[in-house]
């Protein structure tokens, strides 16, 4: 007997993406999902971004890791608040896993969280988490075919983050091939040339992050 | 290795539908997998059979369709497929299109006995 399902695979997600996406509506705070493979400069980003953004706005970070937390002592070396979960294995944060550590953040105080996804370019891309946008961050060592290669994450993508721009040379990269390439995926996608160890390019991307939040900075 | 989670999904799905449609044993198990997916269809089939084992869907046949990306274009209305990275018209060469269809991750049915 041949029995009809037409059901959603990632349904369960999908529902539970969308209760965090209502949640954090509810509370005004504006959170990003940065994805990018492994060692691009997500962490180092949010080191420069999250200081510029403290002069603004009242911040807090989820880390995603596999195993470890090194990354978020480095974010609360900034002295802002941040959760740490770790997928165990897992290629990336999921709907659940996000929604499971919202009671560790204060986000009634907070006016942006950002989520630094676990290092990968792929799997991500198809697990929202209830975000109000994913921001792509790849560096300039990474090489100019990104977009053709991970289409998705460029496609469902709001911005784009190249980092490491003081290496540009010596990576030989083909700078206006790559952003074509992304704006031929995803025509509305922003892009920004950063370098967090040069501490430039920072503005422009901090006044888009700043674009999204929904209302007036939340005071002390 | 997402595939092996979205595996589980669909394994716990299918038996759930069965057992609630009176089936005792899933003899096959058809999807639908969009190509605009970070899903990869040789993978998932692998981790099903690996995750279907000691279940009633231990020795379902598992059948993939792979939905084409294809988009609708906003300016002349053109359903065109979508290749590589090319996300404009064909015709009017309008960037202003909405992808219609190659991001399905569908259980559409299952056979059962």
């Amino acid at each position: 007997m041949e029995i009809k399902v037409y059901d959603r695979i990632l349904q369960a997600n999908i529902r539970i993406a969308e209760r965090n996406r209502e949640l954090f509506k509810d509370k005004g705070v504006t959170v990003l999902n940065l994805i990018g493979g492994p060692g691009v400069g997500k962490t180092a980003l949010l080191e420069v971004t999250i200081p510029r953004l403290l002069k603004r706005f009242k911040v807090g970070v989820i880390e995603g890791d596999i195993y470890t937390s090194r990354d978020s002592e480095r974010i609360l070396a900034l002295g802002v608040p941040v959760v740490q979960i770790n997928t165990k294995g897992a290629c990336h944060l999921d709907g659940n896993m996000v929604e499971s550590v919202l009671s560790d953040l204060p986000l009634e105080e907070l006016d942006v969280v950002l989520i630094e996804n676990v290092g990968n370019l792929v799997c991500p891309a198809e697990f929202d988490v209830g975000e109000d946008a994913k921001i792509v961050v790849m560096s300039v060592t990474d090489g100019d075919d990104k977009p053709q290669k991970y289409p998705l994450i460029f496609r469902l993508a709001k911005a784009l983050v190249i980092t490491k721009s003081d290496m540009l040379e010596p990576a030989g990269i083909d700078l206006d091939r790559l952003k074509s390439d992304a704006l031929s995926v995803n025509p509305n996608l922003k892009i920004f040339l950063t370098s967090a160890r040069k501490h430039q390019g920072l503005d422009n991307w901090v006044d888009f992050v700043a674009s999204l939040t929904r209302t007036s900075p939340k005071t002390a | 290795m997402h595939e092996a989670k979205v595996a589980a999904g669909i394994i716990e799905t299918v038996e759930r539908v069965a057992r609630e449609n009176g089936g005792s044993r899933i003899t096959g198990i058809r999807l639908q997998i969009g190509e605009f997916t970070c899903v990869q269809p040789d993978t998932l089939r692998f981790c099903l059979q690996t995750l279907a084992e000691g279940t009633i869907a231990d020795s379902a046949a598992i059948s993939i369709s792979r939905i084409r990306t294809r988009a609708l274009c906003a300016e002349c209305n053109n359903e065109f497929d979508v290749h590589e990275i090319q996300f404009h018209c064909p015709t009017c060469a309008s960037t202003d299109i909405e992808v219609v269809s190659g991001r399905e991750l569908i259980i559409e049915s299952i056979e059962v006995e």
